[in-house]
């Protein structure tokens, strides 16, 4: 370790060397410390490839929850020490860029189109670059779907069939930012109300929330439960390493760039933009098409090289067309929809699993019979479930997110109300509104 | 205790006992009248505590009979043998008050809770203790925890009560008293009492009759002047011999076993203290006459 | 000097980290003023009640659990004469040294709804039981994984009963169960209850075990989750380590109240351990099938980890599809890094516990300094200090703090990370290194210092070799569960060259295809631990030996 410290001590000199030096072109020497969420299959084979076009440099990743992520940028602002963020989801950027801890970047490297999708590749504003593209689905295990006789899923709303309880797992969008992306481009898509109604029915379903985004394409892999909404290359990758899976693209999907930007104040400014040169590069982008990597490159020409079953977002319009993804709208409410997910869902997700139990009885009881009473019941209790807490209005308010952003730096900037005072409230309701589903659904079915 | 107790017999029929190779009791014969006060003597693994603990139901089973009031008890478990042993390091238990650890035996009798009462501090009055029923063991003298520990075993009427090395684990002044006492509560309830001992003092001023032992073997039984001016082979002449010639001498054998781990803690016993005892030499009567 | 240079560092790593977390817990958000609004905050939603709730039921079921499969073990091995006790009381051991999380993922294989043994009663007798369902999963996990500390002081503590203790019972009529009850469990009841009290306090405060499972309504996930998601600067984190920290000292409290007076195991002289009995061939066969079922049940991680770590696929199986090496060269390809940080920084931490355990022990039982019980009361204290909280701590102290030697702030330094680890096992260093210290007759130190010897000389020459045993006793503990820990370093690993293995394993398990190359780590890690752990005690036991003069000398003392 002392030759750690040597190292360490000896790559310092050689940067600082570097920067005196002023050299206009790439630095070939130093080191590039990369702030990802990616997974060692990414990453490692990335500082590869990277490392071994550039001998001198070394690269170091410093992997993060997107989340975490986003906040050991923020605490270590003040003595930045890493050079690059690298994540999929683009509102984890918009963040950082909002809080000034991003610089802009021109990239050199030509052929990347302006839109996948519907998706802009690039931000418009030249913070974060686009690299690959990634789309939300829905993965499963076939052991399992064939040992429980389950039909393969296709669309966001089978998760809502009774015949899938108790069999999906998801990720709570505060932990993952892919899947605040896939939480977010439904409650945009089907509107705040209705988005989360949906959420809601389909969460009914869950088997779990899992702590990690790895934690669901885990779980479907080993079969602690067999239907997973994920991220592509989650599922794509998981088949890939011979687990028994497989993954759709529903028709309702957005697909979004992963990105990756320069850390404002970055050490190591040289590398960092040759490494998103690099990502850009034709080389850089066919490592995308490696099955343990399986992401969608952002350059058209690399399709040529792929395996046949490879989707192709620009050639497949079905592909994540569907949703106009808003981004500001999503950045505005960030913390305030992650908040409500697990409040709603994430920490009451028995409560809400009663009631559904409840609900999918009753209504299998009432199939085929007329009883108003008893429907009216039913769809109050749907109703009761459905409720939220605050409306989209409110969720969009500037004042009201100020309540779950907590930068405090100056003691003048005024916001009433606290966090967990604001969630205990929610919770309260929430609970309440559960209970009394089951119980409005208990008694339709004992109508019936 | 009103109730006298019906004293018993003990024989001891050819018992052998070997731990791994090592031999440890070889063909002990012994008989041990009714009512009698018996002293095991010898030096540290001569086999005398490996016996009384036998008798006791202790250690892995020997070959051989042991009788008590006529009845073979070999096979039966130590909880079975209605034998009391008072331990050498007394072993109350500190979890419990001295009333609670004189009660356990009669608790475990199934003895209803009025009688137990009574027999509690019946006992605790017949060794003067009365007053530290609801003390804990740690908060007694020596003295008194060994009178605890008397207390405990005598409650539940034995047919034997065996003492392990009664009296080492006390200074010399509480040693003298203690053995008063001992032969005061033998005498008034006419109960069958072997005693341990490496010391020939405490054997020659306590016992009626006393059986010398080295290497497992009994060399010699008899009243303790017998055994002095007749001794049956020169272990038991020297053994015996030694105590006579003064002060220094009364720490006979003991370093050269030193290796024996069960004898091992005993080396701060008596024959570090004993000096003013050494040419005491008082009778068994004498000592009675002492209480 | 050496006291004030100690309590230095203790103030610096321990008290002052955890006051800054208390100090934070009492400040408004808003204005930074001093308020209890946050506490208030917290008692008033019932999503922290519950999980207040979670964490106590969690962590009394699994002393509960804990204490059924450690007596059996404890009990067996102590009181029979019992082949293979020795292997027993080894393997025993075992389950303390696997990174916890690791173990979850293996028994979520085995004992999760669609693992292994659901798998085959489901076949066999069409039923499901919900071992590894919400809360039960985590107290299944934490009770293997903590049973050990029940196991270690429960023997030790049977072991030092005076034989006659038992005996006296017996030659009184009592037997069987009733010997156990009223005799022989009441005098371990000390040793049972330190066991007892650390596993309760350790389950209360995990993060990692719960996390892997997903269960988030408890007490330390959920400040992790407001922390790492919310911010840093979110009060809920800091009143939930002020909860935690409050709690595990009640409990230490609590057990150390249960136990004054109450050490019987000295208060004895002669007689040896309690005496082991011959088991009758019925009996045998019985205590052999509970052993073998302890065994099978708590080994089951490490079980399921090595399965992991050779097998091609397992899904929705009973048992792999196929088996590879493949795992391993893959393992082997990326992760010498991790091995040698974690051997480096558990060496480094160990070392650091037993010269400041040493210290300590020293100077609170050989010198009149005063205040002297404080430095042994303080670093004792690290016990209640969960690793979430130091992590936070530490981030929330050092993080503005720059040294000329150190590339970027302090809080990211890998040695920040050993200083971490070495503050968290010091208590456990500490007891061994003052046990060791009892056992040193104060007249061999002034035997010493009466021919010439100075004091230094003296403690370097006569007291510290012959407290040797005690010292590396206290290094192994320190060593081997400091290289699997998680919870603190998990905040506080800033770049992936400083990253010890169970970062690295629980990076590896964050991939479809790492999944096999974390097993395969996981069991090299145990390997490795085990392994050092072993030779340790065969220095020791060595030591013992050449000794033993020195035992004799003590007894007589």
């Amino acid at each position: 370790m002392i030759g750690h410290l040597k190292n360490v001590l000896g790559a310092t000199l050689v940067s600082a060397a570097a920067v005196l030096l002023a050299t206009p072109a790439i630095a070939a020497d130093g080191k590039l410390i990369v702030v990802t969420s990616y997974p060692p299959d990414t990453t490692t084979a990335f500082k590869a490839a990277f490392e071994k076009k550039y001998p001198g440099v070394k690269v170091e990743m410093l992997k993060k929850k997107t989340s975490a992520g986003i906040k050991y940028l923020q605490e270590t602002s003040g003595n930045n020490t890493s050079d690059m963020f690298w994540a999929s989801a683009p509102d984890a950027f918009e963040v950082l860029k909002g809080d000034d801890l991003l610089v802009k970047y021109k990239v050199k490297v030509t052929g990347i189109p302006e839109k996948v999708g519907s998706f802009p590749i690039n931000d418009p504003e030249g913070y974060y670059k686009g690299f690959a593209a990634s789309g939300y689905g829905i993965m499963w295990n076939t052991r399992y779907l064939k040992a429980k006789k389950l039909p393969v899923p296709k669309e966001w709303a089978d998760l809502k069939k009774p015949v899938y309880f108790g069999h999906v797992g998801m990720s709570a969008p505060s932990r993952s930012g892919t899947t605040h992306l896939t939480v977010e481009t439904v409650l945009q898509g089907e509107g705040w109300a209705k988005g989360w109604a949906e959420w809601k029915a389909i969460a009914g379903n869950f088997k779990t929330v899992t702590e990690r985004s790895f934690g669901v394409p885990d779980g479907v892999n080993s079969g602690q439960f067999g239907i997973g909404v994920v991220i592509d290359f989650f599922g794509l990758s998981s088949k890939a390493s011979g687990f028994p899976v497989d993954f759709v693209y529903p028709t309702v999907t957005t697909l979004v760039p992963a990105n990756i930007a320069i850390v404002k104040n970055a050490p190591n400014q040289h590398n960092a933009e040759a490494f998103i040169e690099f990502l850009l590069s034709k080389e850089g982008q066919e490592l995308l098409l490696n099955p343990k990597i399986r992401r969608l490159p952002v350059n058209p020409a690399t399709y040529a090289k792929a395996p046949s079953d490879f989707p192709n977002p620009f050639k497949d319009s079905s592909i994540g067309s569907r949703v106009k993804f808003n981004l500001k709208l999503s950045k505005n409410r960030y913390n305030v929809v992650n908040s409500l997910f697990d409040v709603m869902i994430t920490y009451r997700i028995d409560e809400l699993r009663a009631a559904t139990k409840a609900i999918q009885e009753a209504e299998a009881a009432m199939a085929g019979k007329s009883n108003a009473a008893a429907a009216k019941l039913i769809a109050d209790a749907r109703a009761a479930v459905n409720a939220t807490p605050i409306t989209e209005a409110e969720a969009g308010e500037e004042g009201y997110n100020k309540i779950f952003k907590k930068r405090r730096k100056k003691a003048s900037v005024k916001v009433t109300g606290r966090q967990a005072e604001v969630e205990g409230k929610w919770d309260d309701m929430v609970k309440a509104n559960y209970a009394r589903a089951k119980e409005l659904a208990e008694k339709a079915k004992s109508m019936l | 205790m009103e109730k006298a107790i019906q004293a018993a017999s003990v024989t001891i029929e050819n018992l052998s006992l070997a731990f791994g190779t090592t031999e440890v009791l070889k063909g002990v014969n012994l008989e041990v009248e009714p009512g009698e006060f018996f002293a095991f003597l010898g030096p540290s693994g001569s086999g005398k505590s490996t016996l009384l603990r036998s008798i006791a139901g202790f250690g892995p089973t020997p070959r051989g009979r042991i009788l008590i009031a006529g009845k073979d008890v070999a096979g039966l478990p130590p909880w079975s043998r209605d034998v009391g042993m008072v331990f050498q390091s007394y072993a109350l238990w500190p979890h419990m008050t001295v009333a609670q650890n004189v009660a356990f035996g009669l608790e475990e009798r199934k003895v209803a809770r009025p009688e137990i009462n009574d027999r509690v501090s019946d006992a605790l009055a017949l060794v003067g203790l009365s007053d530290f029923a609801e003390r804990r063991p740690s908060q007694l003298s020596g003295g008194q925890q060994q009178r605890v520990a008397l207390a405990r075993t005598i409650v539940v009427r034995p047919k034997v009560l065996l003492l392990d090395e009664p009296l080492s684990n006390l200074d010399a002044n509480l040693r003298t008293q203690m053995r008063r006492e001992i032969l005061a509560l033998q005498r008034k309830l006419k109960l069958t009492t072997i005693f341990v001992t490496h010391d020939q003092e405490e054997a020659n001023t306590m016992s009626q009759r006393m059986a010398v032992l080295d290497q497992g073997i009994i060399q010699q039984v008899g009243a303790p002047m017998e055994l002095y001016d007749n001794p049956a082979n020169t272990f038991v002449a020297g053994f015996l011999e030694n105590r006579k010639e003064g002060e220094g001498a009364c720490i006979p054998f003991a370093q050269g076993h030193a290796n024996f781990p069960q004898e091992r803690k005993s080396r701060r016993g008596p024959y570090r203290h004993s000096p003013p005892e050494c040419d005491a030499h008082r009778s068994w009567e004498e000592g009675i006459e002492g209480a | 000097m050496v006291g004030i240079a100690i309590a230095v560092i203790l103030l610096a790593f321990l008290i002052f980290p955890v006051l800054k977390v208390i100090y934070v817990a009492f400040q408004d958000p808003d204005t930074g003023a001093l308020t209890l609004v946050n506490f208030s905050d917290f008692f008033s939603a019932s999503l922290f009640r519950e999980s207040f709730y979670n964490s106590f039921y969690v962590a009394s079921v699994s002393v509960v659990l804990a204490t059924l499969f450690a007596v059996p073990l404890a009990y067996f091995t102590t009181r029979f004469n019992f082949s293979g006790s020795v292997l027993i009381q080894t393997l025993g051991i075992v389950p303390l040294i696997m990174p916890p999380f690791v173990g979850a993922v293996a028994m979520k294989l085995l004992f999760g709804t669609n693992g292994s043994v659901n798998l085959l009663l489901d076949e066999w007798f069409g039923i499901n039981i919900p071992f590894m369902e919400g809360l039960n999963g985590v107290i299944l996990v934490q009770s293997i994984h903590y049973f050990p500390f029940i196991l270690i002081n429960l023997s030790a503590a049977l072991n030092n009963i005076d034989r006659a203790m038992e005996e006296s019972a017996q030659n009184l009529g009592s037997r069987g169960m009733r010997l156990f009850r009223r005799i022989v469990f009441p005098l371990a009841m000390p040793g049972y209850l330190a066991g007892a009290a650390l596993v309760f306090i350790k389950v209360f405060d995990d993060l990692g075990t719960p996390l892997l499972l997903d269960v988030n309504k408890m007490l330390a996930p959920q400040a992790y989750l407001r922390i790492s998601s919310i911010g840093i600067s979110d009060p809920m984190g800091y009143v939930i380590s002020v909860i935690l920290i409050a709690f595990s000292l009640f409990a230490l409290w609590t057990s150390m109240l249960a136990m004054r007076g109450k050490d019987y195991s000295t208060l004895q002289k002669g007689g040896g351990g309690l005496a082991k009995r011959d088991l009758r061939p019925w009996e045998k066969v019985g205590c052999y099938a509970v052993v073998i079922f302890i065994l099978l049940l708590v080994l089951s991680p490490h079980l399921g980890l090595l399965l992991l770590s050779f097998g091609t696929i397992w899904s929705y199986s009973v048992l792999p599809d196929a088996y590879t090496l493949a795992h391993y060269t893959q393992m082997l390809a990326s992760s010498s890094q991790f091995i040698t940080n974690t051997l480096l920084y558990a060496g480094l931490a160990a070392l650091f516990d037993v010269v400041i355990g040493t210290a300590i022990a020293y100077i609170v039982w050989r010198t009149g300094l005063p205040g002297r019980k404080w430095l042994d009361y303080m670093a004792t204290g690290a016990l209640a200090v969960p690793g979430v909280v130091i992590g936070i701590g530490y981030l929330r102290t050092f993080n503005d703090v720059n040294l000329p030697f150190v590339d970027g702030p302090v809080a990211s330094w890998w040695f920040v990370i050993v200083i971490a680890l070495a503050i968290r096992r010091l208590p456990y260093a500490l007891r061994a290194c003052v046990a060791a210290i009892q056992q040193v007759s104060v007249m061999l130190e002034e035997a010493a210092e009466n021919l010439g010897a100075t004091t230094q000389r003296t403690v370097w020459r006569i007291t510290v070799p012959l407290m040797t045993g005690g010292i590396l006793a206290g290094f192994i503990t320190s060593f081997a569960t400091a290289s699997v820990e998680l919870s603190a370093t998990i905040m506080l690993v800033a770049r992936e060259s400083d990253a010890p293995l169970a970062f690295g394993i629980y990076e590896f398990m964050q991939s479809a295809s790492g999944r096999g190359a974390g097993a395969a780590l996981g069991v090299i890690a145990v390997v490795i631990v085990t392994l050092a752990t072993y030779f340790s005690h065969r220095i020791i036991e060595r030591g013992k030996q050449r000794q033993a003069p020195g035992n004799v000398v003590r007894e007589e003392a």
